[in-house]
């Protein structure tokens, strides 16, 4: 992994800037797409109805405030681009040859590839979701003071996000096919990223758990702060999205020098 | 007659056993494909799982039935990949114009599409389904057959289904998008217990997108047997495999062909 100083990171934003001018021309595509977080939040608005009632609370969250939390949990599970599958076809297709031989790393090009997607994704997926779950749940009580927090919170998400995908991704340069470990992955976010519901309802046990792996903080513990802002959560997930960026970069950028010396590239 | 239904059934097995030599052909990959999605299947019930930590029922739904459930909606859908996989790419299919490979054939169009495609993962689908019903209910044999006919009509229903979603292409040209969102909205609703839902969202549950008849009947059937259910589910699914193959013909007629020249085991 080459390092990267100074002037050099102009270059990240300017093919972030591509990729999120390449998601624009798609705009309508990606509001389409948005049906998918209409047809679950509506399962859901009817599930917490139905089970929660208009006072009943789960982990202090009543059925609105569930919704809302679901709404921005899902939001950043459907805003994260498939990036991470580009290395498996990279490896694949030969690709990886020519892209290796660019002047910039390989995985922060990912990384800005990553990013000017995912904002015009959020940005979609927020915008219809948040009227849907007004509609079906009612307004959500936002201290806008603290919206600088809430959007640090959400970058070191999406950030931490990208990493835990992108160590599975280099799995292909062993392994070729990763989709099988996105599958588990996807179902560990269910669980220990909290999707559908916070990990603070879990078991004692299971709920530990989620506190010290990654996923928490890139998707329950941001969406919680929304809908329940506190300081104490607040450095509880600070800190746990900078340790474990610092620990996920350090892991990528050791599979990636490991891998890259024994990957056999395909065609091309 | 018969001897026309028989030559279809053997014509379905022998597409289905060629789907399946093929992909045995790499062992390892198949296995780990089966097992991760009976995994992945197992994750999906967490969610109810912690959900009964903290409610005793919901609306008459227990977690045994949440689980009953599953094991329909994922057999169902098993059936449904393993059988008739090519029903998940026909809109491409019509809109890129490779029908031209089946209608020069001497066989039905619209099954030789269904059966010509297997999904290897959907094993790991019909292991979960039957895994979950044996934990469920320790079955006896008859109503494991019992099961087995309940899902078979379930994956008559979303094959059907997504046949009438992937046909909109013959008239609207490419609508992947569509038809995916379609079938992925039956396929989500069913995971869900009618419980939960308003009569208007039932009766839409019944009709317009059947997820009530891919599980919420066949639980109902499971937990208390009822011929009239039954003849219900078996009247529907027949009934909307007949209009999947009429809307299909009836698309047909506009088709126009792609002129490529494929290779269609790369399709």
């Amino acid at each position: 992994m080459q390092l990267v100083s100074g002037g050099a990171w102009r270059k990240y934003f300017k093919v972030a800037e591509i990729s999120f001018t390449n998601r624009i021309v798609y705009l309508a595509d990606h509001f389409a797409s948005s049906i998918f977080l209409i047809l679950i939040l509506f399962i859901f608005s009817q599930l917490w109805k139905t089970v929660l009632g208009p006072s009943e609370e789960i982990a202090g969250l009543n059925s609105t405030a569930m919704l809302w939390y679901m709404l921005f949990t899902e939001m950043i599970a459907l805003s994260t681009p498939r990036t991470h599958q580009l290395v498996s076809e990279d490896v694949k297709s030969g690709d990886l040859a020519y892209k290796l031989v660019r002047p910039c790393s390989y995985i922060l090009y990912y990384f800005a590839v990553y990013g000017g997607e995912f904002i015009i994704r959020a940005v979609t997926n927020l915008t219809v979701g948040s009227a849907f779950a007004h509609l079906a749940g009612g307004p959500l009580a936002v201290d806008w003071s603290k919206l600088g927090w809430v959007l640090l919170g959400f970058v070191l998400a999406a950030a931490v996000n990208f990493l835990v995908c992108f160590c599975v991704a280099l799995l292909a340069f062993w392994l070729e096919e990763t989709r099988p470990f996105f599958w588990i992955l996807n179902k560990m976010t269910f669980i220990f990223g909290g999707l559908l519901v916070p990990v603070e309802a879990y078991p004692e046990g299971l709920r530990r758990i989620s506190y010290l792996l990654p996923l928490r903080y890139s998707f329950s513990a941001p969406a919680r702060l929304v809908v329940n802002f506190d300081y104490s959560l607040l450095r509880q997930m600070l800190a746990g999205q900078l340790i474990w960026a610092v620990l996920l970069a350090s892991l990528a950028a050791l599979m990636f020098r490991k891998g890259v010396r024994r990957v056999h590239v395909h065609g091309g | 007659m018969f001897t026309e239904a028989k030559r279809v059934v053997r014509f379905v097995f022998q597409y289905f056993s060629a789907n399946l030599q093929s992909a045995m052909e790499y062992r390892g990959a198949f296995l780990s494909q089966v097992v991760f999605m009976f995994l992945n299947n197992l994750m999906l019930l967490f969610f109810w799982w912690v959900l009964f930590t903290q409610i005793e029922s919901l609306n008459g739904w227990s977690f045994e039935h949440v689980m009953l459930l599953y094991a329909v909606a994922s057999g169902a859908y098993a059936c449904q990949a393993l059988l008739f996989g090519g029903s998940f790419s026909l809109s491409r299919a019509v809109a890129e114009g490779r029908l031209d490979f089946y209608l020069a054939l001497p066989k039905p169009v619209l099954l030789h599409v269904l059966i010509s495609r297997s999904s290897a993962s959907a094993w790991g689908d019909l292991a979960f389904s039957l895994v979950i019903f044996a934990l469920t209910t320790a079955p006896s044999p008859g109503q494991l057959l019992g099961f087995l006919i309940l899902i078979l009509a379930g994956g008559v229903v979303t094959t059907s289904f997504a046949v009438l979603a992937h046909s909109l292409s013959f008239w609207l040209g490419h609508s992947e998008q569509l038809a995916g969102q379609l079938t992925e909205a039956l396929l989500t609703f069913s995971l869900y217990p009618e419980g939960i839902f308003s009569a208007t969202t039932r009766l839409v549950l019944y009709t317009a997108i059947p997820a009530g008849f891919v599980s919420y009947l066949p639980v109902r059937i499971l937990k208390d047997f009822g011929l009239a259910h039954v003849g219900m589910l078996l009247v529907f699914a027949l009934g909307l495999a007949v209009a999947a193959r009429l809307v299909f013909y009836r698309g047909l007629r506009r088709y126009e062909s792609g002129n490529l020249v494929v290779i269609n085991a790369l399709d």
